[in-house]
């Protein structure tokens, strides 16, 4: 074969020259990142679980959720509701991948990795999620720390609040016991202002001290006869069943409020063979409950009685209640932002059960912690006493920041970022849909978890939601969009009419040439995933 | 066709360079060129051991001024109408010398196929020459001006067409045609379907005799579409069945490769300026067009 001849001597153009536009490389915040409640970076946890590195994606999960078996199981998973898969098959299970991610580790008696003590012990005064989580980083970050908790078991709202259908206790037990295997010290039965003191604290050495004590104290009805002994509270008759107690509760039952509190009472009465009715004083899209609770009590038969308000209780002769209720009508919007109930004169009505559940949820104990100390000094707090709780994701996320501020501060550091999705370099901006180029995705339909049906949930407090095989998980994990993140697929590689877009080996991407990009943009548009985008070519 | 769906992490630096791009950037091609990212293709597939055979038409200009050449393999420049019969004389010069293991390749636009050098193609595929015949279908003379081509399609405008008097004609079968020689092989490509461009690039290469792929290629600057757009337009030409993709071997046997869900020919058409002059009696006739082609198509598909 003959020599090419007598051409390749002579140096091409610099085409780039000719371009006004041109391409960068830029990811985006994909939508489910941007919606976490806990702030994981859950693309990258996706990648990781398509290829089956369970490991990297849990160590990455646990930079900013110590517990994603029990998040897995109870978050409300906001991530799904924005999914750009939604309008193509439906959105990705993400928190089923939380929850695979979590039992993975459980499984494997996975372990963070910790850090040498540093010689500066921190005191957390509560064990739900985010005394825990709170716990969980000071000890990644090198403190030894002790939970102080006034029960005699630790869990707080994740084992008294959370019914057992929702979150196995053996669960809980397992992600506790990792923190137990972390070094984290456990002190039973100390309960803050009791047989507990900031004194105690300091002379035992502990200079810092973190409140995550909840709320505490159920928000009263506010009529008369709230306090007979027939009208039960809510937050305290669920605690004594999780404790074990099998309360002699019989006959209908009104359970008074719309939250979750509401929602877990009557369907834990339901499974003691109780008739609950749910009465609620605003409609059901004001519920303040979950609405995935709220589907599930409607499937068991929970009866609800919207726009309906207790004003009176009394007890008849035969030994139950009669509770006078009232219709209600929608208004204007109130404080909340929710339209504001008012009572329909003339519209009383009785009705009469057995017991009356208080269940509005709950608001700040009184006492011990007046508000003035939840503030600066050597207390920090978090969680629902800091305002900052909610939903226990929510929570987790606030003692993981208060772990971190509180850290950077004691050991004078500049604190450090607590989410992965920082370290990544994108931007605030989030991938929608339109950006996507859909042509390289096929219509695959979301796969169903496997769920109990009404029938069999009836009589026992066994989990209602199942777990997605390994095989749909790592199917879901394929499903994913990816969006707004350069996964490396190469499609601007293949495309590029100039050969301006080339892998760089050893950087781990790819890079354009300036020189020689023309600026026509067809990697851009032929991106599916949003990471290339266009600016003028003098822009930057 | 789903390559992408998926992706993976940073870990391919151990065959990353593994195939070192023959072309070089700096070529003289518009923004958005249609024809590059299949040249790039051609390349990675063929191998090192190929000899390009280039008649007057846009890759002559793009391969730069002599004496630098964008190809990086041997170009030999020809006439207008000689592209197959020219080829056919490499190849016969590689075998008086003994070498068998290199493919000519004629690379062609449509100009220099569907008229200029339609003899010259007719001649080799009666003879049945040894070569692989690249025709890149732009549908119009784009090197010289955009004029218009028999491979340009109905009702579009060229500067030898101009919007008040679009053409009239309808485009040229050249599949038909070529079946009608009873070469080895003949295939229409699109890059939307890189996989399949791919795929047929290896058949074509493991064949002997005349094989010919019709490669459909989008041109920003003579069909006035958005530069960006180019693969979108490949992609559109498919899914609206403008430009279905299929093969035929033996001129006997036609397979059809890709039967997407159809998106109406006006969503191809609405990306174009040289469709811009449309009326809706014309886009109409365009869309019956489309549809009595698949069913001519399907017709022959069926039969095999």
């Amino acid at each position: 074969m003959p020599e090419i001849a007598a051409s390749g001597g002579a140096p091409l153009p610099r085409t780039g020259l000719w371009r006004y536009l041109e391409p960068y490389y830029q990811d985006l915040t994909p939508p489910c990142n941007n919606a976490c409640l806990t702030g994981e970076d859950i693309v990258t946890q996706i990648r990781l679980v398509q290829e089956k590195r369970f490991q990297e994606a849990v160590e990455l999960l646990m930079r900013v959720n110590p517990f994603p078996a029990i998040l897995g199981r109870v978050c409300p998973h906001p991530c799904e509701t924005p999914c750009n898969r939604k309008a193509m098959g439906g959105a990705v299970s993400i928190r089923q991948m939380e929850r695979f991610l979590g039992d993975w580790a459980i499984n494997q008696e996975y372990c963070p990795g910790i850090p040498k003590a540093n010689g500066l012990p921190v005191a957390v005064i509560g064990s739900g999620p985010a005394g825990l989580s709170c716990a969980f980083y000071l000890r990644t970050l090198g403190h030894p720390v002790t939970v102080f908790e006034k029960e005699n078991l630790a869990g707080g709202l994740l084992r008294f609040g959370i019914p057992e259908f929702r979150l196995p206790r053996n669960i809980l037990e397992a992600e506790l016991s990792r923190l137990e295997r972390m070094g984290i010290q456990f002190e039973l039965e100390k309960e803050f202002g009791k047989n507990l003191t900031l004194k105690d604290l300091t002379s035992s050495g502990f200079s810092e001290v973190v409140f995550a004590v909840g709320l505490g104290k159920s928000r009263p009805l506010g009529i008369p006869g709230e306090n007979l002994p027939q009208v039960v509270d809510g937050v305290q008759w669920l605690k004594g069943l999780h404790r074990g107690q099998r309360p002699s509760v019989r006959g209908r039952v009104a359970v008074i409020g719309g939250g979750n509190t509401a929602m877990d009472c009557a369907r834990c009465l339901l499974r003691l063979g109780v008739t609950p009715i749910v009465i609620y004083r605003r409609s059901k899209p004001q519920m303040p409950a979950l609405p995935e609770e709220i589907r599930e009590a409607e499937e068991e038969g929970v009866e609800f009685r919207f726009l309906t308000a207790p004003v009176s209780m009394d007890t008849v002769p035969e030994g139950g209640l009669r509770i006078v209720l009232v219709r209600m009508k929608l208004g204007e919007r109130d404080s909340s932002g929710r339209p504001k109930p008012i009572p329909i004169p003339g519209s009383e009505e009785e009705l009469s059960v057995e017991f009356v559940f208080k269940a509005l949820g709950e608001i700040v104990e009184e006492g011990p912690l007046p508000p003035k100390n939840l503030q600066g000094g050597q207390v920090i707090p978090c969680g629902d006493c800091a305002g900052k709780g909610g939903t226990a994701a929510q929570a987790i996320r606030s003692g993981r920041e208060a772990a971190y501020a509180l850290s950077s501060r004691i050991q004078g550091v500049s604190p450090a970022p607590s989410l992965p999705a920082q370290a990544r370099g994108i931007v605030l901006e989030v991938a929608k849909f339109k950006q996507l180029n859909a042509s390289y995705f096929n219509k695959e339909p979301r796969p169903p978890a496997p769920l109990l049906s009404p029938p069999e949930r009836a009589g026992h407090f066994r989990e209602l939601q199942g777990a997605l095989p390994e095989s749909d998980i790592l199917s879901e994990a394929a499903r994913c969009f990816k969006c707004g993140t350069c996964n490396l697929c190469g499609n601007c590689e293949i495309f590029c009419p100039d050969l301006a877009i080339r892998w760089e080996a050893g950087k781990g991407r790819y890079s354009i040439d300036e020189d020689f990009c023309k600026g026509c943009g067809v990697c851009v548009e032929e991106c599916p995933r949003a990471a290339i985008h266009m600016r003028y070519a003098d822009a930057q | 066709m789903n390559h992408l769906q998926g992706g993976f992490l940073p870990h391919r630096d151990g065959e990353a360079g593994a195939h070192k791009e023959t072309l070089s950037p700096g070529h003289l091609a518009c923004a958005g060129c249609g024809l590059m990212p299949a040249v790039k293709l051609l390349q990675q597939v063929l191998g090192p051991r190929t000899i390009f055979v280039v008649p007057a038409c846009c890759y002559s200009v793009i391969d730069g001024a002599y004496p630098s050449s964008a190809t990086g393999m041997p170009v030999m420049h020809c006439a207008f109408e000689t592209a197959a019969s020219s080829a056919s004389g490499v190849r016969a010069g590689l075998e008086t010398l003994g070498i068998r293991d290199v493919t000519v390749v004629a690379l062609a636009g449509d100009g220099g196929t569907f008229d200029i050098g339609l003899q010259a193609l007719s001649s080799a595929a009666e003879r049945n020459e040894d070569i692989l015949y690249f025709c890149y279908d732009n549908e119009a003379y784009m090197n010289t001006g955009i004029q218009r081509s028999s491979a340009t399609p109905r009702f579009s405008w060229t500067t030898t067409t101009p919007e008040a008097i679009p053409k009239a004609e309808r485009k040229k079968d050249l599949g038909a045609i070529l079946a009608a020689h009873r070469i080895p092989y003949f295939a229409t490509a699109s890059l939307a379907y890189p996989e399949d461009l791919r795929r047929k690039l290896k058949t074509a290469k493991e064949m002997k005799g005349l094989r010919v792929i019709h490669y459909f290629c989008p041109c920003p600057t003579g069909w006035k579409s958005d530069p960006r757009h180019m693969v979108r337009l490949a992609r559109l030409a498919v899914e609206s069945r403008v430009f279905p993709l299929h093969e035929v071997f033996e001129g006997e046997c036609w397979v059809l490769n890709m039967d997407p869900q159809p998106v109406p020919a006006g969503k191809y058409l609405e990306l174009q300026g040289r469709f811009g002059g449309r009326t809706p009696d014309q886009e109409a006739a365009i869309q019956k067009e489309v549809d009595e082609n698949w069913k001519r198509l399907m017709r022959k598909v069926k039969a095999c």
